[in-house]
């Protein structure tokens, strides 16, 4: 099974995540700062690195971007911070996803076991259709209208399906959702916008690991809806 | 102890100086007197014949005034070196005589007689007067070659003969002490003032006033030499020279005491201040300047407009009397008809003065605009240039840069402490989540173990949903804190107020259904614009929308309404409370205020409170209204175009 770097200067978080991902099946390698971290994924063969900022010696995101100097594994960070410049700083440095503290284990395996899907089934083994739109881990199939996220297939209504077509196809687009009603519905929409919201929060239930903080299908408040173009990145 | 803080060196340098002034004047009048009789340029024999020579003529005269009274030459002369002869010039006679061929080295012949009064026939045939000598004598002295007996004629000679013999070392002594006398001098001059220790300190002397000093000293001295000079003539000159030496001598201590007395004052810095004159004109100054303060003070805190209506009653006035005086000037010196001419260049002098001095007003006010003007749109390191100001421009411009340094460091202190805020809030916020983080993940893992008891299981239970509550509440209290303290960033765009009610109401259809309330909303067709921060603005429907779902009566109406009125977005959320709301509405504002009294829902109490901090960083605003069990919740902001 995959490798999993723990690193974190809690060593109580450090032992609970351990249990739950030798739950799940991984081999887990632990750490408990920065520099640890880093020794650990060059020595190791890692697969995937969880990771918390706030640490001594050498905090997170130094130690990331040192790891991304050689390795280009999923890093799904910890953070105590829940300010918006933070996550964008740990993105644009290369973290591949983010948790905030206190996170809900739940979530956190589910988006580990997604971006270790992406991380080593990824890589042009599905061939690129002319009527398929994939992106990061949501695959739509015009043809044979089915959606797969992580490669499971979901159930979407055929309106669900025509909305998430019509986002996927103008991926990083905000769509107003008078717009929405009136590409999928093909009429005007007369205060049916409301309908078009309630759709949306239904897909994104589906798609979403947390539907409060989606990873594709963002809420852009006061405006409309965007798909995002490669999930987290 | 320096040499020049001895009080013996002192007195003796003082003696040396004396001595040796002495020895100078002494010897340089030798000197003079051996020039005047030629003791460098003739021979000791030459010298010796003129100078008795010039004796000799002199003793003719005393033997002339000696025949007259009829004493007995011979006799008198019997001890001197010095023979006579006395003939009649009409008879060839010799009537006296003590002249035997003896051998001598000056001679002196003079014709004595008696005078009458002549008349004669001047050539114009005039009678006149004229003196005419008759009885004519004539009387020879010889001055002794051998001079064996001891008189005056003698010591002359010996004196002549040293002097002689001295000539040049005279003149080498006269140097010599004249170098001792400047070598002491400058020495009394440095040790002037000195005593013990380095310091320098004045004396009884030093402390009188110096110009009462000098007047006194004058006059004392003036006092004394009148006196003297009055009663010279009853000494011959030896004794006049002995007379004299006292009060000189005198005289020489007194000046060099006062000399060295101003030497100390000079080092003392008192040469001008310890004089009458000059304390009295100081006191006067003192009363002038007093005055003039007066004058200014009153000036200077008059009004600006009685100071500007003196300032021009003073221009005109002195306009006028320059003119005046320009004019009358003109008059006198060249001539009445060019005065009024002179007046108008006066005037236009004065005038060009005068335009120059409202200009420089004119440069310094623009200044104080253009920097006032700097310091209003907030550039803080901006200062006035005050150095060429002066009076209440100067003191303007130099308040104008006090509340830029005011502005600049309440500033300071604002970004200080708001730095600290966000510090604080984020290092709280870390170490409050990291342990919650743990409890979360091991009350989890403990769900997933087996456990027998059921009493165990209904525990565990309780931990969760109370952990999952902390954790909810700490994070309002984060957002709280955050949004309190406007430590959150805004950015205010162009938002469709109905887009976001719907995309909100969505969210929360399925919570609505649970509990049983059913949303009425209404809204307009065309869509209401407002500037706001969509994130924020969601959060503020989050807030209201969940305290609807927690707090409304089951299975009944929420009402929602959009409506514009007076160019103002309204939204307003209405709802029957579940509980009697027995507080008022500004109290449920407050922070951890909730609508059941017994807090036995979940919910932190801060949810109004946050949704209000956010509505009014967002330039809007929020109210809320409790009618009985109806409770409303006001939302306006201003619509844009």
């Amino acid at each position: 099974m995959n490798t999993i770097l723990i690193c974190d200067d809690e060593k109580d978080i450090v032992n609970a995540l351990r249990i739950y991902l030798e739950a799940e099946g991984y081999n887990t390698v632990l750490a408990y700062n920065g520099l640890e971290a880093i020794e650990k994924v060059k020595e190791n063969n890692i697969e995937l690195c969880l990771m918390d900022i706030m640490m001594p010696l050498c905090d997170g995101i130094t130690a990331m971007a040192k790891i991304r100097e050689f390795s280009n594994i999923p890093i799904i960070l910890l953070t105590a911070k829940s300010e918006n410049t933070d996550k964008i700083l740990g993105l644009n440095v290369g973290a591949d996803d983010y948790v905030t503290k206190p996170f809900n284990p739940v979530e956190l395996m589910a988006r580990v076991r997604s971006q270790l899907r992406r991380y080593t089934k990824l890589g042009g083994s599905k061939s690129e259709k002319s009527d398929s739109y994939i992106i990061g881990n949501i695959e739509l199939n015009d043809n044979s209208k089915q959606v797969a996220v992580d490669g499971e297939i979901i159930s979407l209504t055929p309106t669900e399906f025509e909305i998430l077509k019509l986002l996927m196809q103008n991926a990083g687009t905000v769509l107003s959702p008078s717009e929405i009603y009136r590409r999928v519905w093909n009429d005007e929409a007369y205060g049916g916008e409301g309908t078009v919201a309630v759709h949306i929060r239904h897909i994104r239930e589906k798609i979403e690991i947390n539907p409060a903080e989606p990873r594709y299908l963002k809420v852009v408040w006061a405006h409309g809806y965007k798909m995002e173009r490669d999930g987290m990145k | 102890m320096k040499l020049r803080e001895v009080l013996g060196l002192k007195i003796t340098a003082v003696i040396f100086s004396y001595i040796s002034v002495l020895i100078l004047v002494i010897s340089l009048f030798s000197v003079a007197v051996m020039g005047y009789y030629k003791f460098y340029f003739s021979s000791e024999k030459i010298v010796t014949e003129e100078i008795l020579t010039d004796m000799a003529e002199s003793e003719s005269y005393y033997i002339h005034n000696l025949l007259d009274e009829k004493m007995e030459l011979a006799k008198y002369y019997k001890d001197k070196n010095v023979y006579f002869c006395v003939t009649n010039l009409k008879t060839g006679e010799i009537l006296e005589t003590n002249y035997k061929d003896q051998p001598y080295i000056a001679e002196a012949s003079t014709v004595y007689g008696e005078y009458i009064e002549e008349e004669f026939a001047r050539e114009d045939g005039v009678t006149a007067f004229r003196d005419k000598l008759i009885n004519e004598y004539q009387v020879d002295v010889f001055v002794a070659k051998n001079m064996t007996k001891s008189d005056l004629f003698s010591v002359v000679k010996k004196i002549i003969s040293v002097g002689y013999t001295l000539r040049y070392y005279l003149v080498f002594i006269a140097l010599i002490s004249l170098a001792v006398f400047i070598f002491t001098v400058c020495y009394l001059f440095c040790a002037a003032g000195h005593i013990k220790f380095g310091k320098i300190k004045r004396n009884f002397i030093d402390r009188i006033p110096l110009d009462i000093l000098t007047a006194l000293l004058t006059g004392i001295f003036l006092a004394v030499f009148v006196i003297v000079i009055e009663y010279s003539y009853n000494f011959d000159e030896i004794g006049l020279a002995m007379i004299m030496y006292v009060p000189c001598s005198a005289l020489y201590f007194v000046v060099l005491g006062y000399c060295l007395s101003i030497a100390t004052r000079i080092k003392t810095k008192t040469l001008f201040k310890n004089n009458v004159l000059y304390i009295v004109f100081k006191k006067i100054m003192k009363y002038i300047k007093i005055i003039w303060d007066s004058v200014w003070y009153i000036f200077s805190n008059l009004a600006l407009a009685y100071k500007t209506v003196i300032a021009i009653i003073a221009v005109c006035f002195a306009e006028f009397l320059f003119c005046l005086i320009f004019g009358l000037a003109t008059s006198i010196i060249f001539s009445e008809y060019y005065m009024p001419y002179a007046v108008i260049f006066g005037l236009i002098l004065v005038n060009s003065v005068l335009v120059l001095a409202v200009l420089y007003i004119a440069v310094i006010l623009q200044n104080i605009k253009s920097g006032g003007e700097r310091i209003a749109r907030g550039d803080l390191d901006y200062k006035i240039d005050t150095r060429f100001m002066f009076g209440d421009f100067k003191k303007f411009a130099m308040s104008l840069n006090n509340i830029n340094e005011g502005l600049q460091s309440a500033i300071n202190e604002k970004m200080k402490s708001e730095r600290f805020k966000t510090e604080l809030i984020t290092n709280v916020s870390h170490d409050i989540k990291t342990p919650l983080t743990s409890i979360v993940n091991y009350v989890d893992l403990l769900k997933k173990e087996k456990i027998e008891s059921a009493e165990a299981k209904k525990y565990i239970d309780v931990l969760d949903r109370q952990s999952i509550r902390l954790k909810k509440l700490v994070e309002d209290l984060m957002d709280a804190s955050k949004v309190s303290t406007g430590n959150i960033s805004v950015e205010l765009t162009k938002c469709d107020a109905g887009v976001l009610l719907n995309q909100a109401l969505a969210e929360f259809e399925e919570k609505l259904n649970k509990a049983n309330i059913k949303t009425v909303v209404v809204m307009p067709e065309q869509s209401v614009k407002i500037l706001a921060d969509g994130r924020h603005l969601w959060r503020v429907f989050d807030n209201l929308l969940n305290n609807i779902c927690k707090y409304a009566l089951e299975n009944t109406r929420a009402y929602i309404d959009l409506k514009v009125i007076d160019k103002k977005a309204v939204i307003l959320f209405r709802n029957i409370s579940k509980y009697e709301l027995n507080v008022s509405a500004e109290d449920l504002m407050e922070r951890f205020v909730r609508g059941d009294t017994s807090r036995n829902t979940e919910g932190s109490g801060l949810g109004l409170s946050i949704a209000k901090s956010l509505v009014e960083l967002q330039n809007g605003n929020m109210e809320l209204f409790i009618d009985g069990d109806l409770f409303k919740a006001e939302i306006t902001f201003d619509v844009i175009d």
